[in-house]
């Protein structure tokens, strides 16, 4: 790629309306993660293609408004299956909806943005640190670390575990039990270092979302509310990288660049980043090649 | 409506989604600390903060006859329905997949076996020992659902 053509698209995207940036990432995301069940998946795609395609479909109220009809179709039919991210993408597309209807999408996606990114963080610290005992004392991450297959190579590199001591921890972890466990002789004990990176995967999760939360809810022009963009950037990289829930990131991306005018041209370029980073990671197996 | 009304309209309305997030998120909690529902679904932002994910749970389904318990294994076609039972497993859920289960078990039941009485089902969440990471099962909800009943 020459470098004319990289400052043209560079000048392209600082000179793009704020709202128009954050749905055209929200649509390259619905694209690169088709969402719904199977029936639904061609109609979110065949949408999001066209709004891409066209830029009249995508200032047309008409297109946000079947979106948000296909996130809560969505949400129904696959009741009561869905997860946080479901919700979360028909708040927005919603939002979108509205900002079309109302002719102010700079102004109306960037209030919801603000306040959608805030909330749902605010609910994600209240289960964490208040509602769920066994994530603030580190059960879930030492449970979480040696069952879920999603942290599979992070937990063999992070806690130096092989293939053998790994597999022995889940059997263990998804032994069938209806009541109390009995214990015998045995059992896999489980490394220290495992539950020290466990525990720091907590600390470090309730710190960010907590920041994040705070950053995004906070008065405009407070310092905090000043490092929204950097707080959640980092958040979308590193969380992501390791868990690889990319439809998620690129949602809280969208919503976060949706509150860049156009002078913070560095700031766009680091959700862009954040972007590249949340799809480079999330289908190459970085970590494997490490562990 | 006209065009301009519209625009007011969704201008007044351009809380809603906050709103919606709040109201659905609060709900959810009721509902994850009173009920059975997982804190992982319904939109409350519980994913990631507890062990109790529906992949963790587990359904025991029995089909109970003069004198028999016969610990049932589901067939694939049932998939859905137990999927949806361990996420939220509501009374009306649990009634709901008794009677598919029936229906399944009168399919394909040995014409020589004794009368069927009642389908019994129950869930468990997992819950684990923070030092050794032991698991213990817990029953989240049972219920017992006589044969033939409407």
């Amino acid at each position: 790629m020459s470098a004319g053509l990289l400052r043209s698209i560079r000048a392209e995207l600082a000179a793009m309306p704020r709202a128009e940036l954050a749905l055209r990432l929200l649509l390259v995301a619905l694209l690169f993660q088709p969402v719904g069940l199977r029936w639904l998946r061609p109609l979110f795609v065949a949408v999001a293609a066209l709004g891409l395609l066209s830029p009249r479909a995508l200032r047309s109220p008409a297109l946000w408004i079947g979106l948000s009809a296909l996130a809560i179709v969505r949400l129904f039919s696959g009741w009561p299956n869905q997860d946080n991210h479901a919700f979360l993408l028909a708040w927005w597309l919603l939002a979108a909806a509205l900002a079309a209807l109302a002719g102010e999408p700079d102004r109306m996606l960037a209030w919801n943005g603000r306040r959608l990114i805030g909330l749902a963080f605010a609910f994600a610290t209240l289960w964490k640190l208040v509602l769920s005992p066994d994530f603030v004392d580190g059960t879930f991450f030492r449970v979480s670390l040696v069952d879920d297959s999603r942290f599979e190579d992070f937990t063999r590199l992070a806690a130096g575990l092989d293939a053998d001591q790994l597999d022995e921890l889940h059997a263990l972890v998804r032994e069938h039990q209806d009541g109390v466990f009995v214990p015998r002789p045995d059992l896999p004990r489980p490394p220290v270092r495992l539950f020290a990176v466990a525990d720091l995967l907590t600390a470090s999760t309730l710190a960010v979302e907590t920041a994040v939360a705070v950053a995004f809810l906070a008065p405009l022009g407070t310092w905090i509310s000043r490092a929204r963009h950097l707080l959640l950037a980092l958040f979308c990289a590193t969380t992501y990288a390791l868990a690889p829930v990319a439809g998620f990131g690129w949602l809280l991306l969208s919503m976060g660049v949706a509150q860049c005018e156009p002078e913070k041209e560095r700031t766009r370029l680091v959700y862009l980043v954040a972007f590249l980073v949340v799809l480079f990671a999330t289908r190459w197996p970085w970590l494997r090649l490490l562990s | 409506m006209t065009a301009d009304r519209v625009r007011a309209w969704a201008a007044r309305a351009s809380a809603l989604p906050a709103w919606l997030l709040v109201l659905v998120a609060t709900a959810q909690i009721v509902a994850a600390k009173t009920g059975p529902i997982s804190p992982w679904l319904g939109g409350g932002f519980g994913m990631f903060a507890t062990t109790d994910s529906p992949s963790r749970r587990h359904l025991h389904a029995v089909a109970l006859r003069e004198g028999l318990h016969e610990e049932l294994e589901l067939p694939e076609e049932l998939a859905l329905s137990v999927r949806k039972a361990q996420s939220f497993p509501s009374q009306r859920r649990l009634r709901a997949l008794a009677r598919e289960i029936e229906a399944w078990v009168r399919e394909t039941d040995d014409p020589n076996a004794a009368p069927l009485e009642a389908i019994a089902i129950s869930v468990y969440r997992v819950r684990f020992d923070r030092d050794t990471l032991a698991p213990s099962g817990e029953p989240v909800a049972s219920l017992r659902v006589p044969a033939g009943e409407e």
